[in-house]
């Protein structure tokens, strides 16, 4: 009996262990079996896939016709606006040449007053005859006929408004420069005076990077332009870039500063 | 004995099993290259649809946007015109 007894064990878990084999195949077969597709499901998928594929296809020759549409209209639409521009020229009594030379000048105008545009006060003011002198030039394009053309009048128009602006901001930076003459200096510890703080004033000169220009134009009163004294009257130069002296002594006192 | 009935049955059962799935009617390799190619078609053909809807939408922006230049020239034209007769 106790010889029997682990034979018995033995073979149950045989039984036991090959039960699991088989229900392992039997799952992997089956799952394979229909991972497979079957003639019918291919003949579906195949009649499906051809009908949409025939649809691309006539999709893709619709859309190629109107592209091509499209693409014809495009041109025909530029000949036609370039028709009107040279007869609305032509109107003007000017010829290819007139209009090329005209063109070329408008253009380097327009960029002589748009390298003005973005300048800051100070610079506006150095360079401040250009302005006179864009404004010359484009008055003197105004009286030629081919300027009455619409698509030039219009730009010239534009370019006076800008000359406006120029001019506006080179008023503001005159009156300044007239009536802030002197600055009576105030205390640090309320209103922060220094050169550099005195300088980015608006009213002065909106630029931290002048402070130079103020303390040459002080030298008797300011030795160490670190050190400025309250109600001290400084004597403010009008606004422009700074000259040759003025930065040289910037670059000694920096040197000097960090020797 | 139970044992080698049990054994023999459950070969049987698997062995069945495979024969059905190995049995079964599908498709020849030639016929699923033949469905793999149509697929591959299919997908060509939608890119190369979607790429031309997008160059219609670009050409219909650029149509548009020139009609309002032909008009603007138009406008233009006559109003040199009207300045050119109030000069004279």
């Amino acid at each position: 009996m106790t010889s029997l007894q682990p034979m018995k064990e033995e073979n149950i878990m045989k039984t036991r262990i090959l039960t699991l084999f088989a229900i392992l195949l039997v799952v992997a077969t089956v799952s394979s079996a229909q991972e497979k597709l079957s003639k019918e499901e291919w003949q579906s998928q195949i009649t499906q896939y051809t009908s949409q594929r025939d649809n691309l296809k006539a999709e893709l020759a619709t859309l190629t016709k109107e592209v091509d549409v499209l693409r014809s209209t495009l041109a025909s639409l530029d000949r036609q606006i370039q028709a009107v521009r040279d007869e609305t020229i032509a109107m003007t009594g000017a010829n290819d040449a007139t209009r090329k030379d005209f063109e070329t000048r408008l253009k380097a105008l327009e960029d002589r007053v748009a390298a003005l545009l973005p300048l800051s006060n100070q610079d506006l003011y150095v360079r401040r005859f250009e302005v006179d002198s864009v404004q010359a030039v484009k008055d003197n394009m105004m009286k030629e006929r081919i300027a009455d053309a619409e698509q030039y009048y219009l730009r010239l128009q534009k370019i006076q408004s800008n000359i406006d602006n120029l001019r506006e901001t080179l008023a503001t930076v005159k009156t300044v420069a007239a009536e802030e003459q002197h600055y009576v200096v105030r205390s640090w510890s309320k209103y922060h005076d220094c050169l550099w703080n005195i300088s980015k004033k608006q009213q002065i000169y909106d630029s931290p990077f002048l402070w130079p220009k103020i303390w040459q134009a002080n030298r008797d009163q300011i030795k160490d332009p670190d050190i400025i004294r309250i109600g001290e009257h400084l004597k403010i130069p009008p606004a422009a870039g700074l000259t040759t002296a003025e930065k040289r002594a910037e670059q000694k006192y920096w040197s000097q500063k960090h020797s | 004995m139970k044992g080698l009935r049990n054994i023999t049955l459950i070969l049987l059962l698997a062995g069945s099993a495979a024969l059905y799935s190995g049995c079964s009617s599908g498709p020849s390799a030639d016929e699923l290259a033949q469905l793999d190619q149509l697929k591959s078609e299919v997908e060509s053909l939608k890119k190369e649809v979607a790429a031309k809807e997008a160059e219609k939408a670009s050409l219909e922006t650029q149509v548009k946007q020139k009609k309002d230049d032909l008009a603007t020239a138009e406008n233009n034209q006559k109003l040199t015109q009207e300045r050119l007769k109030s000069q004279q």
